[in-house]
Formats: C-alpha cells, sequence, structure tokens
C-alpha cells in the first residue's frame, strides 16, 4: 500500500498516509527500542572468572596451567 | 475427490462450499481433514500437481533486494504436499519465555497463550508421526547451567503430506481436491470486507470462480502475503492492507557460525553433537531474543551446488596446507573442525518485508521482491549469546570457545538461512500491528483467514512446522465452531 505502484485516488491516498503515520510511529519505536544489553568485544570476557585473548574465552585458571 | 483441474475445469458450478482452502501443504490438508471429518464440504486447491514440475515451481521465482538469501523457487516446493515434500521432519515448541514481553522488540508479540496456541498439539504429534511423549533433549543427563538448557525435540520420519495423505483426499467424499488449480484472485465485495469467490486458474489458462462461506489462504508466508497484495482491484493496496502490514515483518532463523571450540572434558562430547537453548533467565535479564546453538565436533562438511564435487576434491589438500586460507575461501568449515552453528530468532522488524514487483508471472500474478531486513538487534542478540555460551562452556569446563571475529565486532556480512519463512501477515489483536486477529481472520473482513507460519508474530528458536500444524487444526476447530 505504501510504496507499491502509486496510489492515486484521495482515498487510498489517506490511507497510504494513515500507514505511513503508522509506519512513522514503528520506525520512532524502533529507533528507541535498546539495542539488546551486551557488552561488546573483548571487555565482555573480563570479568572475575574469564579472559579473552584472540576471540578465545579463557578461564583465568587457564593461564596459570 | 482428487481432480485435475486442467482436466476437470468445467466440473466447477455454482455450489458453494463451506470452506474454501487454498494451498495442500501441511496447513491446509491438516484443516480440510479435520473440516471433513465434522462434516463440512470443502474444496482444496493445489497450484501444482502430484509431482515437481518447472511450470508450476516457476511461479515462485523472485527478486531478492535485503541481504544475500536463497533463491525463493529453491527454498519452496509447489505441488501437492508442499515444502513437506521435503522437509527434514525436526520438530519442537515455541517456549513459554517466547509469550513474554521483551526489551528488544518493536512489536507486540503473541496475543494468545502458549497452552491456546498448543490446544490441539497431541493431534498435531499424529499428522506428523511424533511421538506422543513430551519434546526432550537428545541426551541426559541435564545441564548444570542457569544460562542454557538442552534443546528438546522429535524428529518426524519426516512425514510426507503427498505420501500421507493423498489417497485420504481421493476418497473423502466431503472433500474436492483440485490439482492444477492456482489461486489468482481473492474477488471481493466493494466494501472489501467480505470474500465473494476465489478465482482459480489453470495451465490451459482456464479461470473459474469457486464459492464458499470462508475462505482461507494456506501457501506459505512469502504466497500469503503475495496473493493478498496480487488481490487489489476492490482496495488499492491490496486485502487486508489498511494498515499497511501486509507483508511486513518477514522473519527468517538465522544461521550464524559463532566461532569454533576445542573440547576439554572428551566423555561430554562423546555424544557427538549438542544443542543449546538460551535460558529464559539469560534472555529476560540480557533482553534478547531467543536462541539456539548448536556444537558441531569434527564436522565433516557437506558440499553443495554445481562445483560441489571440485570443492570436496580440493578442500582435503587446501584445509591440510592452509587451515585458515582454505575456511576463509571456501566458506566451508575444514573436516575435523569444531564448530558451533545457530538459529537465532529475529525480532518482527516492519522494514523486513515481502512487496510486489511489476513483472508478472505465466499465471498473471506479479511476483514479489524480498526484501529481507536485519535489526542491530538481531546481531546484538548473536554477540550476546556468543559470548554468554562461550564463558558457560569455560565454566562448566567442557570446552573453550573461540568467537569468530565478525560476531565480537558486530559486523557480520553473511547470514545462512534455516528457510524458515515467517511473519508477513502477523498476528495481532490491535490492527493496527497486524493483518490477522486471534482466530487467524483478517482483520476487516468477515470470512477470510491466513494459515500457515506467516501469521507468527515471533518465531522463538525453534523449526515451525509443528507450531503451524497444531495452529492449523485450531483454526479448523474454531471454524466448525461457527454457524
Amino acid at each position: 500500500m505504501l510504496d507499491r505502484h502509486g496510489s492515486t485516488s484521495p482515498l487510498s491516498r489517506r490511507r497510504a498516509l494513515a500507514g505511513l503515520s503508522f509506519l512513522t510511529i514503528a520506525a520512532t519505536l524502533a529507533a528507541r527500542v535498546p539495542a539488546a544489553s551486551a557488552t561488546e568485544g573483548a571487555d565482555a570476557a573480563e570479568d572475575d572468572a574469564f579472559v579473552m585473548i584472540d576471540g578465545w574465552v579463557l578461564r583465568k585458571d587457564d593461564l596459570g596451567r | 475427490m482428487l481432480l485435475d483441474f486442467n482436466e476437470a475445469s468445467e466440473r466447477v458450478d455454482d455450489r458453494v462450499y463451506d470452506v474454501a482452502i487454498a494451498g495442500a501443504g501441511p496447513a491446509g490438508i491438516s484443516i480440510a481433514l479435520a473440516l471433513a471429518a465434522k462434516g463440512h464440504r470443502i474444496v482444496l486447491l493445489e497450484g501444482g500437481g502430484l509431482d515437481y514440475s518447472d511450470a508450476s515451481q516457476d511461479s515462485y521465482r523472485g527478486r531478492l533486494s535485503g541481504p544475500r538469501y536463497a533463491p525463493l523457487d529453491a527454498t519452496r516446493l509447489r505441488y501437492l504436499g508442499g515444502t513437506s515434500n521435503h522437509w527434514t521432519g525436526r520438530c519442537g515448541a515455541l517456549d513459554p519465555v517466547d509469550f513474554e514481553p521483551r526489551r528488544n522488540r518493536v512489536l507486540p508479540g503473541w496475543p494468545i497463550s502458549r497452552d491456546e496456541l498448543y490446544r490441539f498439539g497431541r493431534q498435531a504429534r499424529e499428522i506428523l508421526d511424533l511421538p506422543s511423549a513430551p519434546f526432550r533433549p537428545a541426551r541426559r543427563p541435564p545441564l548444570a547451567s542457569t544460562q542454557f538448557r538442552l534443546t528438546e525435540f522429535a524428529m518426524s520420519p519426516p512425514t510426507r503430506f503427498l505420501g500421507k495423505y493423498r489417497d485420504a483426499l481421493r476418497t473423502s467424499r466431503r472433500i474436492d481436491c483440485y490439482i492444477n488449480a492456482n489461486l489468482v484472485d481473492i474477488e471481493a465485495d466493494p466494501t472489501a470486507r467480505h470474500v465473494r469467490a476465489f478465482s482459480i486458474r489453470n495451465y490451459r489458462g482456464q479461470i473459474r470462480r469457486l464459492r464458499a462461506r470462508r475462505y482461507i489462504v494456506a501457501l506459505g508466508s512469502l504466497e500469503n502475503a503475495r496473493i493478498l497484495l496480487n488481490s487489489d482491484h476492490v482496495r488499492p493496496g491490496g486485502l487486508g492492507n489498511e494498515s499497511g502490514m501486509v507483508g511486513r515483518c518477514f522473519m527468517e532463523h538465522l544461521d550464524v557460525q559463532l566461532g569454533d571450540f576445542v573440547m576439554t572434558d572428551q566423555a561430554f562430547w562423546r555424544a557427538g553433537k549438542i544443542g543449546l537453548n538460551a535460558s529464559a533467565a539469560l534472555i529476560r535479564q540480557r533482553g534478547i531474543s531467543s536462541g539456539l546453538i548448536s556444537f558441531t565436533p569434527s564436522v565433516q562438511p557437506t558440499y553443495y551446488g554445481r562445483a560441489a564435487f571440485l570443492r570436496k576434491l580440493f578442500s582435503g589438500p587446501a584445509c591440510r596446507i592452509d587451515p585458515d586460507g582454505a575456511r576463509r575461501l571456501s566458506g566451508y568449515p575444514c573436516p575435523g573442525d569444531n564448530i558451533v552453528s545457530s538459529m537465532i530468532e529475529q525480532i518482527s522488524n516492519p522494514a523486513s518485508r515481502v512487496r510486489l514487483t511489476g513483472e508478472k508471472d505465466a499465471l498473471g500474478l506479479r511476483r514479489i521482491d524480498l526484501h529481507w531486513n536485519i535489526h542491530r538487534n538481531d546481531i546484538a542478540t548473536i554477540e550476546t549469546l556468543a559470548q554468554a555460551v562461550a564463558r558457560e562452556l569455560a565454566r562448566m569446563d567442557v570446552a573453550r570457545m573461540r568467537i569468530a571475529p565478525e560476531v565480537l565486532t558486530r559486523r557480520i556480512d553473511f547470514f545462512g538461512v534455516q528457510s524458515h519463512q515467517m511473519g508477513t501477515t502477523r498476528m495481532s489483536a490491535d490492527p493496527r500491528f497486524g493483518v490477522v486477529d486471534p482466530h487467524q481472520k483478517v482483520h476487516g473482513i468477515d470470512n477470510l483467514y491466513i494459515a500457515g507460519s506467516s501469521v507468527y508474530p515471533t518465531g522463538g528458536a525453534v523449526n515451525p512446522t509443528f507450531t503451524l500444524v497444531a495452529m492449523s487444526l485450531r483454526l479448523a476447530d474454531h471454524l466448525a465452531g461457527l454457524a
């Protein structure tokens, strides 16, 4: 309805506008949705028990073995 | 009765069936048999024949404008029994957590409960030849983890609906099943709130109108949206599309190679491949989608396509000489690798959509453009799950996992898929956010229903067929209860 082979009648334009406003809401919502709360990259494994080296997620006690 | 519409188009007369169903795949056949068993007169329409044909399959061709996806005529089958003619048979049920609100979602989820969705689970198991026992992990004991659980599933033989139900359709006195009968238009009255007929076309170009009290479209996720969008004589933009939602929220299950691993506890891996699902606790805590992560020790790659023989021939020496280079060049793991693959739920995303092109197929239907879209929250789920499962393996001291660099940096440029096509006519109690209501009736149209995985508002991390059949039986029960 919104971007297919052009709607031309006033009625269909109204419908298109209604659809557009929904999509604007959806897009706004999408923009506001927080990304999942993962921490990124190497930092993620750097907690008490784990360390990341070249992508390998290791236990800290692995390093002493 | 089984009839060939190429030969018997003149047999279609003014009779009004109780229900007309377009699409004789798992959904359509399940509904037809269930309604016929309750005394209803059904017409079931299949666009293809009793075997594969290029003429029928050609209607599935379409354009791709999003991330790389399999050719649209390669993932589906267009003849009696539909895509069940080549599925692998893996079945499972959505998790209870899939029915809870999620922080990372744009649109509302299921408007019905899990118990309601699987009310006909026992009958669905019979149709799919599944054991009556609950879905369970392939091995015991359960994992000592709060973050992940062993994947619960069962394998169908797999049931081929053509082989299993052909005789039942042939001998049924209440079902007229037409093959080579292509739905080319859903004819609505001038208000677009009531369907008057299905227009059916055979391969000789003959078109007939077929009437019923109620109509069901069960053509698969891509085609359900396509026929609604094509049926735009009365309402520009297509039937049931006042909200602009028809075709939107197409979802797949993403198959991303998360990395590889080394085993540190041989006993744990003796049973071979293992599947882990993110637990409800992890999903809630991190605000992510559902995901299934598969660990395959000592993989033996299967090569596909015309160059499969050459790929196999060269992969052995290449992997011995330069394993990393060979993996990078071929896109395949080397024999013996321990790989981590995945099946990740996509959020329901309006930008991921099916729309029509100007090109028509031989039946006169406009073909589709699949504009698949991967949301940033999908990527976040992938990276979060990779981190979590890598730590969990290390914590349990069964393996150490190396996370692929593109996953760590969230710069994934290739998404494999499971050919689980979902969404496009999503279910929502609120017509602004969906195409069908909780009874699978198209919002605003009093006698048009949609069946199949196109109505899923969310897809979880489970193969979709069992849910699809259970929902189809629920729809049949609902229709049987109407006057």
